[in-house]
């Protein structure tokens, strides 16, 4: 379903049909919500796979795959990716699940890097190196990358859950059907209770909403 | 239906229950239509002095149902504003009543009413930034929007009823003869005609039930004043 689809689809659920110009839960306000309905029905198929198949993973269709990401360099030997959002906190590394280079002249992609944990990252240095890969972590919207290669004419590829490029509402959300009904309920829990606040309407100086 | 008609009723209604009952066509041009027009306009956008505390509902508001959009619809018009690119203004049409909805230029992008003390939440938004989203406001020198530089926007409004005009001539002390020339036809549908020909004649004390009315016209039809 197209991410425009879908948030139409939420409004026409909160004001019971087509909302007017008035309507305040426009587009992009579901659209802020969007990533938290996703991290929510993914973090619900993960508990699912674990309670059904015994098994930590998030289904494949949660994932989408970024290109073309920059990649700066942050400190010596160190480099650094923007990533289109902060991934979703489960799982080891179930938020960002792969990222790879790719050289544009050749168009060769690298092996995935390695992914190492905050702990890791304390001790790693004083370990053997790992031939031929690249080591990197990942923090808030960033990844960093560990390597005494020039990466900056490289760009980046990250497979990461996500519903897609929130910036693009024409792109497919990438929520598997029998998911939509945990996002669907959590946009409507939250967006109604937005709309059934009671509001100051009076231009008083005062903040409330009821008088005695 | 014409001002020839709607005169005519008034006439055999005012001559029917009123002693020497005649209502000039002055009063009939000058005061009573326009203020008859105007209470049922009123009544039709929904009449704010019918709000109940904390309860802003009319008994009938504009847009409430498709009955009462088409009772308003001789009135709804279309225009483009052009909009002062530094101070964001743009002056009422002249025959300006109330807003319908705004809508851009290009494409039918929403432009929203807000009021000033939510002005500053709307300017500064970045879920919804004002460029994408403009708004305005209503000042006393017109519309007023945010962003300034939105250069031209759509406006379909209600505008003022037109006035209803008996033109006539006379000679003398004869009784005044209907000149169509000069006249001014109700753009109103006939039953909303019978709405205000109630409220004009309430004016002069005259207060009928609408099936009443109704009856009146049937007998013009059919017999003649």
């Amino acid at each position: 379903m197209l991410r425009v689809t879908y948030i139409e689809q939420v409004r026409r659920l909160i004001y019971g049909g087509q909302p007017s110009s008035e309507a305040e839960i426009t587009v992009g306000l579901v659209n802020t919500w969007l990533p938290q309905a996703v991290g929510v029905a993914a973090k619900a198929c993960y508990k699912d796979a674990i309670a059904i198949d015994g098994i930590n993973y998030v289904n494949n269709s949660f994932y989408t795959t970024f290109k073309t990401l920059a990649i700066t360099e942050d400190e010596q030997f160190l480099w650094k990716v923007t990533l289109p959002e902060i991934p979703i906190g489960i799982g080891t590394s179930e938020g960002i699940s792969r990222l790879v280079l790719r050289d544009n002249e050749s168009r060769q992609l690298s092996q995935p890097i390695v992914w190492l944990s905050q702990n890791q990252l304390t001790y790693f240095q004083n370990m053997r190196t790992i031939p031929n890969k690249v080591l990197g972590y990942s923090e808030g919207i960033y990844v960093y990358l560990k390597s005494e290669l020039i990466l900056q004419d490289y760009t980046a590829q990250a497979t990461m859950i996500s519903g897609g490029l929130s910036t693009d509402l024409n792109s497919i959300l990438n929520v598997p059907a029998d998911y939509f009904p945990i996002m669907t309920e959590y946009l409507r829990v939250q967006l109604t209770g937005e709309r059934n606040t009671l509001k100051d309407v009076t231009n008083d100086g005062n903040d409330m909403v009821r008088t005695t | 239906m014409t001002v020839n008609q709607v005169y005519e009723i008034m006439l055999y209604a005012a001559a029917k229950n009123l002693q020497q009952g005649y209502i000039s066509p002055d009063d009939f041009n000058n005061k009573l239509m326009p203020m008859a027009q105007d209470g049922y306009c009123d009544y039709l956008l929904g009449e704010y002095q019918k709000f109940q505390l904390q309860r802003p509902i009319a008994p009938v508001q504009f847009g409430q149902t498709e009955r009462i959009r088409q009772s308003l619809a001789p009135l709804i018009y279309n225009t483009v504003l052009p909009v002062n690119s530094t101070t964001g203004i743009s002056p009422f049409p002249s025959d300006y009543e109330e807003v319908d909805n705004m809508w851009g230029q290009y494409g039918f992008y929403n432009i929203r009413f807000i009021q000033q003390p939510r002005l500053q939440s709307f300017y500064r938004s970045t879920i919804d930034p004002i460029q994408q989203n403009p708004v305005y406001l209503l000042r006393q020198e017109g519309f007023q929007f945010y962003p300034e530089n939105i250069g031209y926007a759509n406006l379909s409004y209600v505008r003022k009823p037109p006035p209803i005009h008996w033109g006539y001539t006379q000679v003398g002390d004869e009784p005044p003869v209907y000149d169509p020339t000069t006249s001014q036809d109700p753009v109103w549908s006939e039953t909303d005609m019978m709405q205000i020909i109630v409220r004009a004649l309430a004016l002069i004390g005259v207060n009928l039930q609408f099936n009443v009315l109704l009856g009146y016209a049937s007998d013009i039809k059919n017999t003649g004043q």
